[in-house]
């Protein structure tokens, strides 16, 4: 692993590909339906969780949430997405666990500076958890040069590392267990067909009817 | 992870004709030349054989566990040569056969002829490496055809008044325009520019019994499901295994050019999937491994006759490394564009290919309308910089832009410097224990200052399209890159070139380069169609010496 990358690594399995990489990536489709079932099971039964303990799920389930609140749409808790990032780091990349529950460790320590007597993300109010994320937000934008090495090996902090599992988890194919109904895509107007036909969008639409007198 | 179709299995001792390194734009074409010509050939590469079945539409599967690119690889960087390199991966490829041609974005117009005589015509700037190729572009139109049909690009020839001279036209016509190419065309006329639909290495037809392209969006970073999108997977490699004389072996890293001591190249050394070593000899060997790799093979390929690495005498293996400059910027619209659809990119300028010296700034560029980013790349990185990032409002920001949003792609010159290098790290090993990969480079100001006059251009033709808001990404010096050329330029005089205008090394008569490293100019961006016709090139140049007992 590279120093400096390995840690901040964000969904990447680097190890898992090396020699098994391609064999593992032919076992994938029957294991991720196991996944999503074992996902919406979960949701089902209530807080199940392979990898967190039910503390460290609540607080990264109140994490999404500030990312994604459920608001006039729905969000990271109708999308599921604590149990995606938990089956993920269970079934796919079990080697970036420990730098996961860091940022989550981190997280909590941010929130017991700013409250001193509370110990969890989650216990907090959610105007409490927003003043945290206030004051520890430092997620870039990253530059589009920088775009690809955000996601081929990133330079980040544990706030963005918890942020970049939650976007994943909201926006990841449903197949996954998270992005549940498709909530997630439906917020961008993202339809996830396999196929398109032209005209695609309103402005070659309007050219392929003569409109484009503009 | 069995190649789709039988191929023969020679034997290690087998003295093959030629030995291929890397299967990617070069390599998959190399080994369709030289086999379908009658040479027995052994295709080396580091990556799996993957088919159309292995690939889908997963973005988390897709950047969490596609094994497309070499992420995860040891390699150091640094801007200039003073300082000590940090692990970090700055050059990122392909890393599967098929190379970057499987899954880049598929823009693949040809270079003009001035990239080919831009020292003679423009003169050198002080301090840069600026050459004139050893070939034009009236040599390699030829093979720049061939590109056009055999590995097969969707375009309309005469709808760029810049482009160079075409011999024939493109075998497909372009791909339908989506509403981003739509604006920038409405945007960029009203400045007096030339949008042309872009040349794409997409099927808009079926062509040489291979689908034509379904929209559904997802070219850069993913493999084509349909076979559509113009890799050497879907297009050279079924033709070479076809011959029976070409043998594509994966999961094969080559570590070593192996010389006898009169200097000629037998083979190469390799791992395979078991980190066991091998030995395969051959009666030529051809790097087309990149140009990252090839340089570095050379550099690892040391002896005692070849101290500086193997085919350096002149000292310029891994010098002059170019990543082609490039800014990015954003425009919202009033109306939805649903750009996520069909393929990246629909119409290109090359209004600013030479730059009217009234500016002041060496060589040019171009632009692109696109949208690229899929779900999660758009949510983290698609926005405004100044955008909301968690809460109700990024979930509003997310909503309003995702349809209603398009990118301009400006791309030019990187000038060919000494001081920008592929080396090998002192300290820092990569899994096999060989020292990693040193990336040394930092832009040249005039490079820089080339993307902030692009970018300027591209913001009126936003504005000019429309936009009710546009917004720009920081230029800034390039830490990491996909393109990687230059490192092995091609010359006629062997103490400024590693390799001569047949490809072939100087220093080594049997020993072959041929990729992103033969490069001597960059380009304006987009350099796979030349990779792609320096490769049918090369092979022709091959054949003809071997027919003639010349390697």
């Amino acid at each position: 692993m590279i120093e400096g990358t390995s840690s901040r690594r964000l969904f990447l399995k680097q190890s898992a590909l090396g020699i098994g990489g391609a064999v593992l990536l032919n076992l994938v489709p029957e294991a991720l339906q196991a996944a999503r079932r074992e996902a919406n099971a979960a949701a089902a039964a209530g807080e199940k969780f392979a990898v967190f303990s039910p503390d460290q799920g609540a607080d990264v389930k109140a994490f999404a949430a500030q990312i994604f609140p459920t608001d006039d749409t729905p969000g990271a808790n109708e999308a599921n997405v604590v149990y995606f990032i938990d089956h993920v780091l269970d079934k796919y990349e079990p080697e970036n666990r420990e730098e996961f529950l860091n940022s989550v460790k981190s997280l909590n320590q941010a929130t017991s500076q700013m409250f001193p007597g509370t110990t969890h993300f989650s216990e907090l109010t959610p105007k409490q958890q927003a003043e945290v994320i206030t004051k520890f937000e430092t997620f870039k934008r990253k530059r589009r040069a920088d775009l690809l090495g955000s996601i081929f090996g990133t330079d980040a902090n544990h706030f963005e590392t918890i942020r970049t599992y939650v976007i994943a988890g909201f926006l990841s194919d449903p197949q996954n267990g998270g992005n549940k109904d498709m909530v997630g895509w439906q917020l961008l107007g993202y339809d996830g067909m396999a196929m398109h036909e032209p005209p695609f969008g309103f402005y070659d639409a309007e050219l392929l009817k003569g409109g484009d007198k503009k | 992870m069995t190649p789709p179709i039988q191929q023969p299995k020679f034997a290690l001792k087998d003295k093959v004709d030629f030995v291929v390194v890397g299967s990617g734009a070069a390599g998959g074409i190399l080994a369709k030349e030289l086999s379908s010509n009658g040479f027995k050939v052994v295709v080396l590469e580091q990556g799996p054989f993957l088919t159309e079945k292995d690939f889908g539409h997963d973005e988390y599967l897709n950047f969490a566990h596609g094994p497309l690119v070499n992420h995860g690889q040891k390699q150091s960087f640094r801007q200039t040569e003073q300082e000590v390199a940090k692990p970090a991966l700055a050059a990122l490829y392909g890393k599967m056969v098929g190379g970057g041609s499987v899954h880049f974005t598929a823009n693949c117009w040809r270079f003009h002829e001035i990239d080919f005589i831009e020292a003679s015509k423009k003169g050198v700037p002080a301090g840069t490496g600026m050459a004139d190729w050893p070939i034009t572009y009236a040599d390699l139109e030829p093979y720049y055809t061939k590109v056009d049909w055999e590995v097969g690009i969707s375009g309309q020839v005469g709808t760029n008044p810049f482009e160079p001279y075409h011999s024939k036209p493109y075998p497909v016509p372009p791909m339908p325009v989506k509403s981003s190419g739509v604006l920038f065309e409405r945007g960029a006329k009203k400045l007096g520019y030339h949008p042309f639909p872009a040349p794409l290495a997409v099927l808009s037809q079926p062509h040489n019994n291979r689908n034509a392209c379904m929209h559904c969006g997802f070219c850069e970073f993913f493999g084509c499901e349909m076979g559509a999108k113009s890799s050497t997977l879907a297009s050279t490699i079924p033709v070479a295994l076809k011959t029976g004389r070409c043998e594509i072996r994966p999961f094969s890293t080559v570590t070593r050019v192996e010389t006898d001591e009169h200097g000629r190249a037998t083979g190469v050394a390799y791992y395979d999937q078991n980190k066991a070593e091998h030995f395969q000899s051959a009666r030529a060997v051809v790097l087309a491994a990149n140009g990252a790799e090839t340089p570095r093979l050379l550099l690892l390929s040391a002896t005692k006759k070849f101290p500086n690495g193997l085919a350096n005498s002149s000292g310029m293996v891994g010098k002059y490394l170019m990543f082609n400059s490039a800014s990015f910027l954003g425009g919202l619209f009033e109306h939805p564009l649903n750009d996520y659809k069909t393929v990246a990119v629909t119409r290109v300028i090359h209004d600013f290919y030479e730059m009217d010296p009234k500016h002041g700034i060496y060589g040019g560029g171009g632009m692109d309308a696109r949208f690229d980013l899929t779900p999660i790349a758009f949510a983290q990185a698609g926005l405004p910089m100044d955008a909301p990032k968690w809460g109700s409002a990024y979930k509003a920001a997310l909503r309003q832009y995702y349809a209603n949003t398009m990118y301009i792609l400006t791309h030019g010159t990187s000038l060919p410097l000494a001081t920008n290098n592929i080396s090998l790290d002192p300290t820092l090993k990569d899994d096999h224990g060989l020292p990693a990969m040193r990336v040394t480079y930092k832009d040249h100001a005039d490079d820089l200052n080339l993307q902030h006059f692009l970018n300027d251009r591209a913001m009126e033709v936003l504005d000019a399209a429309g936009a009710q808001r546009k917004w720009t990404y920081p230029i800034g010096e390039q830490n990491f890159a996909v393109h990687l050329l230059g490192t092995c330029r091609m010359g006629n005089d062997p103490k400024t070139s590693v390799i001569n205008a047949d490809h072939r090394a100087h220093d080594v008569p049997n020993l072959f380069l041929c990729d992103g490293s033969s490069f001597v100019t960059s380009g304006r961006g987009q350099p796979t169609m030349t990779i792609m016709a320096l490769a049918f090139r090369a092979a022709d140049r091959m054949t003809a010496l071997a027919k003639r007992g010349e390697i």
